[in-house]
C-alpha cells in the first residue's frame, strides 16, 4: 500500500512535469514565432539586396519569396526618393527609386531602366510579378501609337506582351520581341486604321493598355484596364484622368497607377533639380577658368585645351561674347525656376540642347 | 523526519533540474543576441559598398567618356564640394545619409620629373617647388572656385564624420578639366558603426 | 535489501540523474560554442575576401586608366609588350613601364593603407609565348587576390593582369 508521501511524491511529479512541459511548449511556440519573423525579415532584406545590386550592375534579376506573406504591399509616399514595403516583417523603407508591384504568388523580375540626357541620368528599378502580362489594344492605329507602344514595352524587358483586337490574340506562347515588333510594324498595313477595343476579360495582375482617346472613352470598367492618350499626352484608369510625359511614365502608372505616377514624378524632379544645381555650379566655374585661358600675352597659364566659346572671349578684360558654360548654367537656373510649371518639360529639352552643343564643340 | 528529509532532497532535486533548464533557455536567448551582433557588423560592410557603387553610378561625380571603373570629374567634385551642406543634401537624397567621403589626388610627382629633364639654372626651384606642391595641386582642399584647379582634395558631409567610423579607400581615377588628363587618386569612405 | 542500502541507492540515481542533466548542458553549450565560431570567421573571410577582389580590380582599372607623359598607361603597356610601332611618342615603353610603375604602385598601397602586400603585374597574349612580368613572382601564390582586363593592338589581344597577395 502506498504511502501519503508516495501518492504526494506523485502527485507532485506530475505537476512539476505539467509546468516544464508547458514551459518548454511556451519556449518552443516562442521561438517558432520568432523565427518566422526573423525569416521573413531576411527575405525582406534579401529583397532590398537584390533590388540594389539590379541598380548598381544594371543586370535585371529574378526574386523569389514573398509567398508565406500574408500581406505585402508598396506605399510610394514615404519621404523623398523612398518607397515603402509594408508587410508581416513590418515597414522597410527602399533609398533608391523602385516601381514595385507587389505579389504574394508569384516571383518578380526586377530591371533597371534610365533616362540618359547627357548631362545627367535618371534611373530606377521596375518590378513586377512574372506572372504578369500586358495586353496592348492600338485603338488609334497611327505610327505614333506604335512607336508609343514600342517605347512602353522597352521597359518592361521580362513580361510577356500581346496584341489584342477585339478578342485577346491568344497563342498558346506569347510573342517573342521580334514577333512583337514584327506584328507592330504590320499593323500599319490594315485596310483600316481603325481597331477594336480590346472587349477580352483580362485578369490581375495583367494589364490592358489601350491606346485610345481619352475624353471619348468610356471609364474602364476594372483596375486593370489603362487608356493612354498620346495626342493630348493624357493617361486614364479606374481612378481618374492624369498627366504623363513620357513613356517611362506611363509604365510607372501601369505598375503602380496613379500614385506610383506621382512617386515617379516627385522623384525625378527632386533629382533634376539636385543635379541642376550641381551642374550650374560646376558651368559658372568652368566658364570663369577657361575665360581666364582665352587671356592673350599669358606666357605662364597652359596650352589652349579648349575652343574659346566653352568660356567666352574676353579681350583685355572686356567681354566679348558669352561662353557656352554660361548658357548652359543659364539654361538649368531656368529650369530649375519653371520646375513646377507646365513649361519644365520644355525648359529640360532646351537644357538638353545646349549640352548638345557644349559636346559638339568639344567644350565637354 | 525521514519523510521530510526525503521532501526536502526531493524538493532540492527538483529545483536544481528547473535552474538546469532555465539556464538552457537563457544560454540560447544570449547566444541569438550574440548572433546578432555579427550582423550588425555585416550591416556596416553592406553599407560600405554599397556606397562605393553609389559613387560609381552617380553621373554628377563620374566623366561619362569613361564607361568603366571609377573616372571622377574633377570640376564636378569642386561644384558638389562648394556647395557645402547643400551638396552633401544632394548626394545623401541619392545614397543615404550616415557617411563621409573624401577624394585625394594621389602624390604621383611625374611632372616634377619632367622639370628635372628640363635642365637649366632654375630646374632645382622649380623640382623642389613641384615635389612639395606649392602650387596646391596635390594637397589643398578644394572648397570653393578660388581654389580650382590647383587643389587636389576634395571632402563631402564632413558633418557626419565622427570618431566611430569605419572606413574603407579604393583607388580610383580623377579626370582634370583643365588639363584633359585622367590621375590616380583614392576614395575614402567611411559609416557610422551601427 | 537494508534501509541503508536502499538510502543510497536512492541517492545514486539522484546524482547520477543531476550529473547526466549537467552533462548534457555543458555538452550542447560546448556544441553551440563551436559551431557559432567558425561561422562567424567565415564570414569575416568572406568579407574581407570581397573586399580584397574589389580592390584588386579597381587599382587595376586606375593603373590601366591614368594618363602619363608617354600617353595611356593602357597604351604604353601596349607599346611595352609589343615594342615599335604599338609605342608611341617619345618615349621608350619598356623602360617607361618597368621604371615607373612599381613607383605608382608603392604610391597607391601607401595611401591606402596597405603597406603590407606584394604584386604582380602579368602582361601575356594568347598570340604570343612570352610574357612581361613586373613585381615580386611570389605574389602569383594560392588566395592571393587577381584581377585582369584585355585590350589589343592590331588584331593581337594583350592582357593586363594583376596578383595581391599578403607579404
Amino acid at each position: 500500500m502506498t504511502s501519503t508521501f508516495e501518492v504526494f511524491r506523485i502527485l507532485l511529479s506530475i505537476l512539476i512535469m505539467v509546468f516544464i512541459l508547458l514551459v518548454f511548449l511556451r519556449i518552443a511556440d516562442m521561438y517558432m514565432t520568432l523565427q518566422t519573423m526573423k525569416n521573413k525579415i531576411q527575405t525582406v532584406n534579401a529583397f532590398e539586396e537584390t533590388v540594389r545590386q539590379v541598380y548598381t550592375t544594371g543586370y535585371p534579376a529574378t526574386f523569389q519569396g514573398f509567398t508565406g506573406f500574408e500581406t505585402i504591399e508598396y506605399d510610394y509616399d514615404g519621404m523623398g526618393n523612398s518607397g515603402r514595403i509594408k508587410s508581416d516583417a513590418g515597414v522597410k523603407t527602399l533609398d533608391l527609386p523602385v516601381f514595385f508591384r507587389p505579389d504574394r504568388e508569384s516571383s518578380l523580375a526586377l530591371e533597371k531602366k534610365c533616362e540618359d540626357f547627357g548631362w545627367w541620368r535618371f534611373c530606377w528599378v521596375n518590378t513586377v510579378p512574372k506572372s504578369m502580362r500586358i495586353f496592348f489594344n492600338p485603338v488609334t492605329n497611327t505610327r505614333e501609337a506604335r512607336a508609343l507602344i514600342l517605347n512602353i514595352s522597352e521597359n518592361f524587358g521580362q513580361t510577356e506582351l500581346f496584341v489584342c483586337n477585339s478578342t485577346a490574340v491568344a497563342p498558346d506562347l506569347p510573342y517573342s520581341r521580334d514577333d512583337f515588333s514584327y506584328i507592330m510594324a504590320n499593323l500599319g498595313y490594315l485596310p483600316s486604321s481603325e481597331i477594336d477595343v480590346c472587349d477580352a476579360y483580362i485578369t490581375e495582375p495583367s494589364v490592358l493598355v489601350i491606346i485610345g482617346s481619352v475624353d471619348s472613352a468610356p471609364q474602364p470598367a476594372r483596375q486593370n484596364i489603362i487608356i493612354v492618350d498620346p495626342a493630348s499626352k493624357k493617361i486614364r484608369d479606374i481612378g481618374g484622368i492624369y498627366e504623363y510625359h513620357d513613356e517611362s511614365d506611363i509604365a510607372a502608372f501601369i505598375i503602380g497607377g496613379n500614385s506610383s505616377l506621382d512617386f515617379k514624378k516627385r522623384v525625378f524632379n527632386q533629382s533634376l533639380e539636385a543635379a541642376a544645381s550641381v551642374m550650374k555650379a560646376r558651368s559658372v566655374l568652368l566658364n570663369g577658368k577657361m575665360k581666364i585661358l582665352n587671356r592673350p600675352l599669358c606666357p605662364e597659364c597652359p596650352p589652349q585645351l579648349y575652343p574659346k566659346e566653352c568660356g567666352g572671349v574676353s579681350y583685355n578684360g572686356i567681354e566679348r561674347s558669352d561662353g557656352l558654360f554660361l548658357t548652359f548654367a543659364n539654361s538649368l537656373d531656368s529650369l530649375v525656376q519653371n520646375l513646377n510649371s507646365d513649361e519644365y518639360w520644355d525648359e529640360l529639352n532646351a537644357v538638353n540642347g545646349v549640352y548638345t552643343q557644349l559636346k559638339s564643340s568639344g567644350c565637354e | 523526519m525521514k519523510l521530510q528529509s526525503g521532501l526536502m532532497e526531493y524538493l532540492i532535486f527538483i529545483v536544481i533540474v528547473m535552474a538546469l533548464i532555465f539556464a538552457i533557455v537563457i544560454f540560447i536567448f544570449v547566444w541569438q543576441f550574440f548572433s546578432l551582433g555579427g550582423e550588425q557588423a555585416q550591416l556596416t560592410d553592406k553599407k560600405l559598398d554599397y556606397l562605393l557603387d553609389a559613387f560609381v553610378e552617380s553621373p554628377v561625380i563620374n566623366n561619362p567618356n569613361y564607361q568603366r571603373g571609377l573616372v571622377f570629374d574633377d570640376s564636378k567634385l569642386t561644384a558638389i564640394a562648394s556647395l557645402g551642406p547643400e551638396g552633401c543634401q544632394m548626394l545623401e537624397s541619392s545614397m543615404g545619409s550616415g557617411w563621409y567621403a573624401e577624394v585625394n589626388i594621389s602624390m604621383i610627382f611625374d611632372q616634377c620629373e619632367n622639370i628635372r629633364d628640363d635642365g637649366g639654372s632654375w630646374w632645382q626651384v622649380r623640382y623642389r617647388d613641384c615635389v612639395n606642391d606649392l602650387s596646391g595641386k596635390y594637397t589643398r582642399a578644394c572648397t570653393s572656385a578660388n581654389d580650382y584647379p590647383n587643389c587636389g582634395v576634395w571632402k563631402f558631409c564632413v558633418q557626419n564624420r565622427d570618431e566611430k567610423m569605419k572606413y574603407i579607400t579604393m583607388p580610383v581615377n580623377i579626370y582634370r578639366k583643365m588639363n584633359n588628363t585622367v590621375v590616380m587618386g583614392t576614395l575614402k569612405i567611411g559609416v557610422s558603426v551601427q | 535489501m537494508s534501509r541503508e542500502g536502499k538510502e543510497n541507492s536512492r541517492l545514486k540515481s539522484q546524482s547520477s540523474t543531476i550529473a547526466i542533466v549537467l552533462g548534457v548542458v555543458v555538452f550542447v553549450g560546448i556544441v553551440m560554442f563551436m559551431l557559432t565560431m567558425p561561422l562567424s570567421e567565415q564570414n569575416l573571410k568572406q568579407a574581407e575576401a570581397l573586399h580584397m577582389n574589389r580592390f584588386t580590380s579597381n587599382l587595376l582599372i586606375s593603373l590601366t586608366n591614368m594618363d602619363t607623359e608617354c600617353g595611356k598607361m593602357s597604351d604604353v603597356m601596349k607599346g611595352a609588350y609589343f615594342g615599335n610601332p604599338a609605342c608611341t611618342g617619345r618615349c621608350n615603353c619598356i623602360t617607361f613601364f618597368k621604371k615607373r610603375v612599381p613607383g605608382y604602385m608603392s604610391v597607391i598601397l601607401n595611401e591606402t593603407g596597405y603597406t603590407n602586400l606584394k604584386y604582380l603585374i602579368v602582361l601575356k597574349s594568347d598570340q604570343h609565348a612570352e610574357n612581361i612580368e613586373l613585381g615580386d613572382s611570389t605574389a602569383n601564390s594560392k588566395g592571393s587576390w587577381e584581377a585582369n582586363t584585355r585590350t589589343s593592338w592590331r588584331g593581337s589581344d594583350l592582357e593586363i593582369k594583376i596578383y595581391i597577395a599578403e607579404s
